[in-house]
């Protein structure tokens, strides 16, 4: 046994060459470690040393076909060549499927992980997980993909063997539309890679003039399932699809002022947080801690002043550690520090990505099968 | 070394005084690997005892085992990866203390060789073990503890180690 408590840089030498699974376990040894992977340019020398990837895939529409580009956040400059695996099984030499291809995201994991879904022929479906980091995938059967999808949740619970949980909520467009007591019904399915099969659970209902905000995806935080709706609440599920608690508001002063843009859901030091741009051009993060009285904490006003340099309508994003930023404009990402006001600025290889995922991966094969692996 | 003796380059040495008092007498070409000594050699505080109050005789005798392997010239690359495979089958506490005295005397190789290996030893672990092994007493409150394993349920559901070696 040491005879004192380790020194925390000794405490980052070790953890910045431990495994992406250690390294969460980790964060419950004290607080001390906890901060230390949060820490400006911990997940950076991470990266590095470990050769784990951290970033985020974009993801938009070109000519009614998905694209996607992968931007890695070890250096704000590289990017990463992590193509989605099915994607590339279209090359000749591994001819699985003939038909057009177009894969989708669907949703994204900091375990590696991806859902996403092809659209084939005879306007049919076919939804699969994927690690991109290993080019590995597996076909999942469908959900009733007669109902359009809203949401796509992704929970890894175990990597090895593999665990994961996918939540959809999907809602019936064919007219007429049933409409009961002025409440707009959404279907929720659950995936369980146990059972390998979807259950319907039960149906989440918001008022008739309420959707779920098109440009938020859903957050996987504190164990929980967050969706954003565009009248300034949240809807929390857990990993059965049930409702954890009833529909809760934003912040009240952003509530109560329309001049608050961008809002978002963010995942933050793993707890539930929210960004949005301020009435006076200000990002702003708020975190709800769950251990104390479940309301919102501003964390963070940040001046984004600068960052208008080189991007007109920047819109944030995400924070990736505790004080870079992450936001969009029109071809570009920028990493901005907020304590020294300098930024990375990332160019995209197309403009007017309409989507963003947070991803994080390590290199681990998990068992399922590679591209090519039958091609001989 | 007769020949050793012979060759025109005159051979200084040092002496390093561990925590304990024991003095290890070391070639100053193969103690100049610490940056630490190093420096201090460049300031002249070399021509009496260089005092390591921070390193114990048994970890010093362990650094300087590893800067006479990878200083030597007639070790070839496989002989040092053995020596370094050997080298961190050591028990955790001892690459624990070899580590912080790699830190100490800023021996860069040796300190990226001692976090690898406590980090490849800490894998799958429990948060208990290797707070057991690092001497570490947990601040968090046990909802605030519940509330983060909820956050990363993945990091907690395999086959965790609770050995402490």
């Amino acid at each position: 046994m040491a005879s004192s408590e380790l020194p925390s840089d000794m405490a980052f030498e070790i953890l910045t060459r431990t495994s992406l699974e250690t390294l969460d376990a980790c964060k419950v040894v004290n607080k001390t470690w906890k901060n230390l992977t949060y820490k400006l340019g911990f997940m950076q020398v991470y990266c590095h040393r470990t050769n784990n990837i951290l970033g985020y895939f974009v993801q938009g529409l070109e000519n009614n076909k998905y694209v996607t580009e992968f931007v890695s956040m070890d250096d704000c400059s590289g990017k990463d060549p992590l193509h989605l695996p099915v994607e590339t099984l279209n090359k000749p030499k591994y001819k699985i499927f003939n038909h057009f291809h177009n894969t989708k995201i669907e949703a994204s994991s900091k375990q590696g992980i991806l859902c996403c879904v092809r659209r084939i022929k005879n306007r049919n479906h076919m939804y699969y997980i994927c690690k991109p980091s290993t080019r590995e995938w597996k076909v999942l059967p469908n959900p009733k993909t007669r109902y359009q999808t809203v949401k796509v949740a992704l929970v890894v619970l175990k990597s090895s063997p593999l665990h994961i949980k996918i939540i959809r909520l999907s809602q019936d467009l064919s007219p007429p539309r049933r409409r009961r007591l002025g409440l707009d019904n959404y279907c929720c399915e659950i995936f369980d890679s146990e059972t390998f099969a979807w259950r319907r659970t039960n149906i989440i209902s918001l008022p008739y003039d309420v959707f779920f905000e098109s440009s938020c995806l859903p957050i996987n935080a504190s164990g929980l399932v967050y969706f954003l709706t565009d009248d300034d609440h949240v809807l929390v599920l857990n990993y059965n699809g049930k409702e954890a608690r009833s529909r809760f508001s934003l912040p009240e002063s952003v509530t109560e002022n329309k001049d608050y843009t961008d809002k978002k859901l963010v995942e933050y030091e793993g707890k539930l947080g929210f960004i949005c741009l301020s009435p006076n051009e200000m990002l702003e993060l708020w975190c709800i801690d769950n251990t104390r009285n479940h309301l919102w904490n501003k964390e963070k006003e940040v001046e984004i002043e600068t960052v208008k340099s080189v991007m007109k309508y920047p819109s944030p994003v995400d924070f990736y550690d505790s004080d870079i930023a992450l936001m969009m404009g029109f071809d570009k990402l920028v990493c901005y520090n907020q304590r020294n006001t300098r930024f990375d600025v990332v160019k995209l290889d197309r403009s007017d990505y309409s989507e963003i995922f947070p991803f994080r991966s390590d290199r681990e094969p998990i068992g399922l099968k590679t591209i090519g692996e039958n091609s001989g | 070394m007769a020949e050793a003796s012979s060759s025109i380059t005159e051979k200084f040495f040092l002496t390093l005084k561990s925590s304990d008092g024991d003095e290890f007498v070391l070639e100053e070409s193969i103690a100049i690997q610490s940056i630490t000594i190093k420096n201090m050699v460049e300031d002249g505080c070399s021509s009496s005892v260089i005092p390591l109050s921070k390193v114990d005789t048994e970890t010093l005798i362990k650094v300087i085992e590893y800067m006479k392997m990878h200083s030597s010239t007639s070790s070839n690359e496989e002989e040092i990866e053995n020596f370094d495979k050997k080298f961190v089958s050591n028990s955790i506490n001892t690459i624990l203390n070899i580590l912080e005295a790699a830190n100490f005397l800023d021996i860069n190789n040796l300190l990226e060789l001692c976090a690898e290996a406590v980090a490849n030893r800490i894998k799958n672990k429990t948060p208990e073990a290797v707070r057991k092994i690092f001497n570490i007493t947990s601040d968090f409150t046990p909802e605030e503890e519940a509330e983060i394993r909820n956050e990363t349920p993945w990091a907690f559901e395999g086959n965790l180690d609770h050995s402490l070696d």
